[in-house]
């Protein structure tokens, strides 16, 4: 099971439910909840307030920043505690306002917070690969790590191109084979960095007088 | 109703639902809408649902019974048909397919699947949310997606979910572990519908996909068609292990929980959780000659069991009448195949 609020694994005996929502003891502990009280009816009081207080007055920690209510959208009243509590905004607005704070923090537990789904209006191809469920010898073993797709798909041809020349730049020369260092070569010059797309003409041209 | 046919893989995934959250740019979000916004975006999705030539309903000209409909069919929520929520409900062409306009979001098309046919139940919510896309001006950015209330929900504003029905892995010692183990791999969430320690009863959960950034709808779906095929393969295997090894046990379980929902006259929702379950574990390997009970029965019987308006809304007459109603509607399924 995971926390709802940071995303992270949660223990089994550990499980602290706040308002239907489901969060580990970290995060009860960043929202000073008493975990020794829970169980009765004060599960269904976000913030119990004596505890709150309490906790604010010996330990004035960074975190106390959760607890403020200062930080508010100007355009729907929105509050940074009502956010923190909820995992819910009030406008649009409320994204660029809470951006920097919980937001990032909340939507970097997603793993990888880059949208790639369609844009308004698009339909998505919902065909099933061609596997009508017996041959899940291969695939299910790169779904399960949501890990994997996602380095897969961070390293594109672009990069790729950067990567080349970073390593090549770094590594002996002589190392490296004729077609990539004229592939390097290429790129050197397109990033205009001449010196270096010299070096690697005249050890290809040394090459060729070699043989 | 879309819940009772015996789909794919249903007799452990007992239904599986998408729900697609939109927004329309220059309102709040419902939490913080007034009154008035409210009314405009009823306005703007009841001229949608015109142009679709779909049936719109506002909820706060719903009687009773139609109330009780709505949520029996899980197109809707007792809050959301609250008195004063300014809500309205937009039904689909297609049994199990329905919008909720101004409940979290101001338009969530929702479509629900007996079974793990998740392609197709996504379908029919895209198709749909598509449409409302087409005709409104949709809170979206490049960089984050759809833009939700539920910021966790930011992204393709997708949330998938299904309700399992799953008494092999709860019986089986070890086996929830390596269930949430696998759905955690896939960023799956699992709870219980129903809150307790009773590991007996507690055989009914909901999973829901947890990642809605840095995903296309497409890998979703791939995902979830994993996350399906793997709960069931483990409730199946850990149901034959159990009637293997015990079916002197199971089968003498599952007369008596027929026994006791065929006749019994008083049900406590424990109660009939409890031979339900042993009735699903039973169901294919005990040789019945003389119960003859179909999925589609015990589909019936487990919905309504779990979800009844008039049980949620009964309070004060609760004690007394509500577990004889129960065992009079379980006796009525059951008993359909003899009539």
């Amino acid at each position: 099971m995971r926390c709802e609020r940071c995303g992270g694994p949660i223990d089994g005996n550990k499980i602290i439910r706040l308002n239907g929502v489901t969060i580990c003891e970290k995060c009860a502990r960043e929202l000073r909840i008493d975990t020794s009280l829970m169980g009765g009816s004060i599960l269904d009081q976000a913030f119990p307030m004596l505890n709150e207080l309490t906790n604010a007055f010996l330990n004035p920690g960074p975190d106390l920043e959760f607890a403020n209510t200062k930080i508010r959208c100007p355009k729907c009243g929105t509050t940074l505690r009502d956010v923190e509590s909820s995992g819910q905004v009030g406008c649009i607005e409320c994204y660029n306002v809470f951006n920097e704070t919980v937001l990032k923090k909340i939507l970097k537990s997603q793993g990888n917070s880059e949208y790639k789904g369609r844009n308004p209006g698009e339909l998505t191809e919902t065909e099933a690969p061609v596997r009508p469920g017996s041959p899940d010898e291969e695939k299910p073993q790169e779904q399960p790590k949501p890990a994997a797709p996602r380095r897969a798909k961070a390293t594109p041809k672009e990069p790729t191109k950067k990567d080349l020349l970073e390593r090549i730049k770094k590594a002996d020369l002589g190392m490296i084979s004729d077609s990539d260092l004229e592939e390097a070569m290429k790129l050197a010059a397109e990033k205009e960095d001449y010196d270096l797309a010299a070096r690697f003409r005249d050890e290809l041209k040394s090459r060729k007088e070699d043989k | 109703m879309w819940f009772e046919d015996h789909k794919e893989n249903s007799e452990v995934v007992l239904a599986t639902r998408v729900n697609i959250s939109r927004n329309i740019k220059g309102f709040s979000f419902p939490v913080k809408m007034s009154q008035d916004e409210k009314e405009n975006v009823i306005g703007m999705a009841r001229q949608v649902a015109s142009e679709l030539d779909l049936p719109f309903i506002r909820t706060d000209e719903l009687d009773d019974s139609a109330k009780a409909d709505l949520f029996n069919k899980y197109y809707a929520d007792i809050s959301f048909m609250a008195e004063d929520a300014k809500t309205a409900a937009i039904l689909g062409k297609k049994d199990g397919v329905c919008v909720q306009v101004n409940y979290k979001d101001h338009i969530t098309v929702e479509s629900l699947t007996a079974g793990s046919d998740i392609r197709s139940a996504y379908r029919d919510a895209e198709d749909l949310a598509v449409e409302f896309e087409k005709r409104m001006p949709i809170a979206f950015s490049e960089k984050r997606g759809f833009l939700t209330s539920d910021i966790r929900n930011v992204g393709t504003g997708a949330q998938i979910s299904a309700l399992i029905m799953i008494p092999g892995i709860m019986k089986t010692t070890g086996a929830l572990s390596v269930l949430s183990k696998r759905l955690e791999k896939f960023e799956w969430n699992i709870k219980p519908l129903i809150q307790g320690n009773d590991v007996r009863i507690n055989s009914v959960y909901i999973i829901t996909n947890m990642v809605t950034l840095g995903v296309d709808e497409k890998e979703l779906l791939d995902r979830t068609e994993s996350v399906l095929n793997d709960v069931t393969k483990l409730e199946r295997s850990c149901r034959a292990s159990i009637c293997k090894k015990k079916s002197a046990i199971v089968e003498d379980q599952y007369y008596k929980s027929y026994g006791v929902l065929r006749y019994g006259r008083r049900l406590e929702l424990p109660e009939a959780l409890l031979h339900i379950n042993w009735l699903m574990l039973g169901a294919d390997h005990v040789k019945d000659d003389e119960v003859s009970l179909s999925w589609e029965q015990i589909h019936k019987l487990v919905h309504t069991v779990l979800r009844r308006y008039e049980e949620i809304t009964a309070k004060g007459r609760k004690t007394i009448t509500v577990p004889r109603e129960r065992a009079e509607r379980v006796r009525e399924i059951v008993k359909g195949d003899e009539a």
